[in-house]
């Protein structure tokens, strides 16, 4: 998948020590505390987690989209080796659409429900390249034409309520794939739409990325959505990364025991008649996280030394990684 | 679309009934209309015509009517003052008001639209703070001094723009307005400044509002992902959508725009329809009076109806959705 | 700011317990953390005791005429009179002194506003209450009859009014009572038809309490918070309109003192300069207003009343 010249080894987004926080006048909330992340070119990456464990934030925080109060208060997002994180506000808006990209949960939201189809698109176009508006027109309706949106050089011209939830989802993601982007991150992007839809956008999505060579991040809450998905997954619990590795690696054999607890609860066919297991207790809200390990509250697993200090991430083969004393599995198990 | 502008005018004719039958029943209640509606120095002949003219031999329901008649006709008896019939009086001043009111209107936007974006954009910094307090205080300054300040400050110590009165009147394509000359827009600017900062509060309040609630909006951050300049994402994806409460507010305050023109025309002594009223209550010309009421009513209904018109114009999701919304 | 006010639970409804004690001294707390709604308290309290004390603390009865002396008329501010007494703020052309014409025209402005708006308050409640109780036809003509009066501007109404009544301080707050009651009965009504429907007003009528018991021991205490807001902004509203409708020759009459007439009584001398007729007691109106305003802003964000929009 990657073009010529780039190799493999070097990652086209590299995230180090990722720190966001929310600061009111009481306190500071860490949202995301020292996350790590590598995507390789064309690659599509899971971002796995409860809601508030800070993945949205994370994305957020790559496009540097994070508002007060709101704060990256460190770590650095590299982008084909470009610093993202401290850089000038026009330097990061002409990264932002062009080579990084976002796409949202709710499709009847986040288009401007005032403005037309086209002048949302050609908009886009135009912050990035210098193009007439009439062959920015002509793209308008080729972008859309291939998200599959019929007799799409009559319908750019009308107002985003117009189409149903699945169209605009799609029109979304033609205006995110319009400059063919290094990297896409999709936040819980088929979350809104009918299960029948889902796996219809879903792997639509897919094969135009792929065909963009553009690699994703795709953010959500469910372990099935990525599982037919992602090349590999990273497991998000209260700020940080859990666990890593391989989409295969993880679900065959989880590591931490709370990437075991998601894959349990997951309804699959072939267990139907047995209980869904659920993860015991709820996720921590960010004013009250335990000391230690995050998860010690919850873990059936934890001992006493899991609430003296934050477990240190053990790394494992095939970019497998963990942050937990007592792992499930060695990594020489499955290895 | 249609089925919602017939609803509408449906409830407008409702309402310009209703203030007919109020106006009506106050000519009446304060004593003999005849009386009430002729000269006082009227001749018996006189008196006796204008009792006829109101039909007072027939019982009070079908003098309603009579009254509605006529006024459908525009005949509300002559002005005491003029000698001309009262509609004409009112209407000769109608011009002067609109153009007073428009560009008060046009003022209000121009300076509240974006002082009330600032402050919505920036809501904890010192200039943010400063308009929210500057609107309260706007509130409370009242029309009529708030004119004489201005008389004072521009006219009488600067004398940068005339006291009062109404400019010349230039014609464009037969179009008569003082909008057309330069000695018409200087007298126009400081009356209409006048009854513009009145509204220029709401206008803030409102835009504010508005803006607070947009930005938080999925689609603003859609835009700003999509990495457009901070111009196009305040001057087009904002301003769209803070324009549809702003435009329908002020819509609505037109009429109260052109009601409180009798104030600012009364301090800059500009030859509107609300100093007429003003001058026709101190010499007792009553039929002007009730032509006044009833064409302003009929303005203010007009005004309401077109306003919803123009809002769901704006709003892509009332224009095509039949205005069920 | 923030939820300070609890919904009101069904023990606490209608009389004021410990707890209500303690609701309404943090409200109180509230509302003074603000700078500048206690700066205004303080500037209203002043403006209060002035105008009450005006017979006392004035300089000169200004609406005496036995004490008016042509010959001190139009002097500037900080010249003497023939009796070398410092005029602070001038006189006008009868050699009235402006600073006590502004204190005794303050009493007249808050007559008019307070009287009007409570009247217009109890009234306007008292109807929106019973609509919103009785509901059906009642409630639909009355909420017409309201939205009619709101769709035509205040000004009008009470021009219009003055024009039929004659001038006089009792038919200013006539003409005001009438332009006002529609706001209390609008929002009096939306409160009560949401407190109407709440368990303890079913508790109260298996009590076989009478409805009229029930209206106003249970409806209207709930209803006390929005109709405060408004009825703030509203004794705002009415001191600016008497002096507007003053300063038109259409209010007070011109033997009674009023600001607005003496501003009007200023504006030929303004166009020559001699600015201090008009200027001062309008900065005396906009002060009184804008205090008032304040305080009234500040109002509504400390008792959070959802305002009917």
């Amino acid at each position: 998948m990657a073009p010529p010249g780039l190799t493999m080894t070097t990652p086209v987004l590299r995230v180090r020590d990722l720190r966001v926080e929310f600061r009111s006048n009481q306190a500071a909330l860490t949202a995301v505390n020292g996350v790590d992340l590598d995507l390789d070119r064309g690659e599509v990456l899971g971002l796995v987690g409860e809601s508030g464990s800070g993945k949205s934030v994370t994305g957020l925080a790559m496009m540097g989209l994070i508002d007060p109060p709101g704060h990256v208060t460190g770590g650095s997002v590299r982008l084909a080796g470009q610093e993202l994180v401290g850089q000038a506000e026009h330097e990061l808006r002409s990264v932002r659409g062009r080579r990084l990209a976002m796409i949202f949960q709710d499709p009847t939201t986040t288009l401007n429900p005032v403005l037309r189809i086209d002048t949302q698109m050609i908009e886009a176009l135009r912050a990035h390249e210098r193009i007439s508006v009439r062959s920015a027109r002509r793209r308008v309706s080729e972008a859309l034409e291939k998200v599959g949106i019929p007799a799409a050089s009559e319908r750019m011209y009308s107002y985003p309520h117009q189409f149903s939830g699945g169209m605009r989802q799609r029109i979304a993601i033609a205006i995110a794939l319009l400059h063919n982007p290094d990297v896409l991150i999709a936040d819980e992007a088929t979350t809104a739409l009918d299960v029948s839809r889902q796996a219809q956008v879903l792997s639509e999505i897919q094969s135009l990325a792929e065909a963009a060579g553009t690699a994703m991040i795709w953010i959500t809450h469910d372990l099935s959505v990525v599982a037919g998905l992602a090349d590999r997954i990273a497991v998000m619990y209260a700020g940080r990364i859990v666990e890593t590795g391989r989409v295969a690696d993880i679900l065959t054999a989880p590591a931490h025991p709370y990437t075991a607890g998601l894959i349990a609860s997951v309804p699959r066919h072939d267990r139907s008649s047995r209980r869904l297991a659920q993860i015991r207790g709820s996720a921590p809200s960010l004013s009250h996280i335990p000391p230690g390990c995050a998860f010690s509250d919850r873990c059936d697993f934890a001992a006493p030394a899991c609430r003296a200090a934050p477990p240190p991430t053990i790394e494992g083969k095939h970019g497998r990684s963990v942050r937990c004393l007592y792992p499930l599995v060695s990594d020489e198990a499955h290895a | 679309m249609f089925a919602y502008i017939i609803r509408r005018v449906a409830q407008s004719v409702f309402v310009l009934f209703s203030i007919a039958l109020l106006v009506f029943l106050a000519i009446y209640a304060i004593g003999d209309p005849v009386i009430t509606l002729a000269p006082q120095d009227a001749t018996t002949a006189e008196l006796e015509a204008t009792a006829r003219r109101l039909g007072m031999d027939r019982p009070l329901y079908q003098q309603f009517f009579i009254f509605l008649s006529n006024a459908a006709q525009g005949d509300f008896g002559r002005s005491f003052v003029y000698g001309e019939p009262a509609l004409n009086v009112v209407l000769s001043r109608l011009p002067a008001t609109l153009e007073l009111a428009l560009f008060a209107a046009f003022l209000a936007v121009v300076i509240g639209v974006p002082l009330g974006m600032y402050a919505g954009l920036k809501p904890d910094s010192a200039g943010g703070k400063s308009i929210m307090l500057g609107s309260i205080l706007g509130f409370s300054l009242p029309s009529f001094w708030q004119g004489l300040m201005l008389i004072l400050l521009f006219a009488v110590v600067l004398r940068w723009l005339p006291a009062g009165g109404r400019g010349d009147v230039g014609s464009i394509w037969g179009l008569q307005s003082s909008f057309f000359t330069f000695d018409g827009i200087s007298h126009l600017l400081l009356p209409a400044l006048n009854m513009a900062l009145f509204k220029v509060a709401l206008i803030i309040r409102v835009a504010r509002a508005a803006t607070r609630e947009t930005i938080g909006q999925d689609f603003m951050l859609f835009a700003r992902a999509k990495g457009l300049p901070p111009t196009r994402l305040v001057g087009v994806h904002l301003l769209k959508n803070i324009l549809i409460p702003v435009v329908t507010v002020l819509g609505l305050e037109l009429g109260s725009l052109i009601a409180f023109a009798i104030v600012t025309e009364s301090v800059f002594a500009y030859p509107g329809m609300g100093k007429l009223l003003v001058d026709s209550i101190g010499q007792l010309d009553r039929p002007v009076i009730v032509a006044y009421l009833m064409a302003t009513v009929l303005m203010f209904v007009v005004i309401n109806l077109i306003v919803d018109l123009l809002y769901a114009a704006l709003d892509p999701r009332i224009r095509l959705s039949g205005g069920e919304a | 700011m923030g939820e300070t006010r609890a919904n009101p639970a069904p023990a606490d409804s209608g009389t004021i317990n410990s707890d209500g004690q303690s609701l309404l001294s943090l409200q109180v707390a509230a509302f003074f953390a603000s700078p500048a709604a206690t700066l205004a308290t303080v500037v209203l309290t002043l403006i209060i005791v002035g105008a009450t004390l005006a017979p006392l603390i004035a300089p000169q009865h200004p609406y005496d005429l036995a004490q008016l002396d042509i010959m001190n008329g139009m002097l500037a501010p900080g010249a003497r009179d023939g009796d070398n007494r410092l005029l602070l703020l001038g006189t006008d052309e009868q050699g009235r002194d402006i600073l006590s014409a502004i204190l005794f025209g303050l009493r007249t402005s808050l007559l008019v506003g307070v009287v009007s708006t409570g009247v217009a308050c109890l009234a306007g409640s008292a109807i929106g209450i019973l609509a919103a109780y009785f509901g059906g036809r009642i409630d639909a003509l009355t909420m017409r009859i309201v939205d009619l009066q709101l769709s035509v501007p205040s000004i009008l109404v009470a021009l219009v009014l003055l024009a039929a009544f004659g001038r006089g301080v009792d038919k200013v707050i006539l003409a005001l009572i009438i332009v006002q009651w529609a706001y209390y009965a609008r929002a009096a009504r939306g409160a009560a038809l949401v407190e109407r429907n709440k368990e303890y007003i079913e508790a109260a009528r298996s009590l076989e309490l009478s409805n009229l018991q029930i209206m106003f021991t249970h409806l209207l205490p709930n209803a006390l918070p929005p109709l405060i807001v408004i009825a703030t902004a509203q004794i705002a509203h009415a001191i600016a309109l008497e002096a507007t409708l003053s300063f038109l020759g259409a209010g007070v009459p011109v033997t009674e003192p009023s600001l607005g007439m003496l501003i009007a009584s200023g504006y030929n001398y303004l166009l020559s300069g001699q600015y201090w007729v008009s200027t001062y007691p309008g900065i005396a109106l906009v002060i009184a207003v804008g205090a008032i305003n304040l305080m009234g802003d500040r109002l509504r964000d400390v008792l959070n009343p959802r305002l009917a929009n």
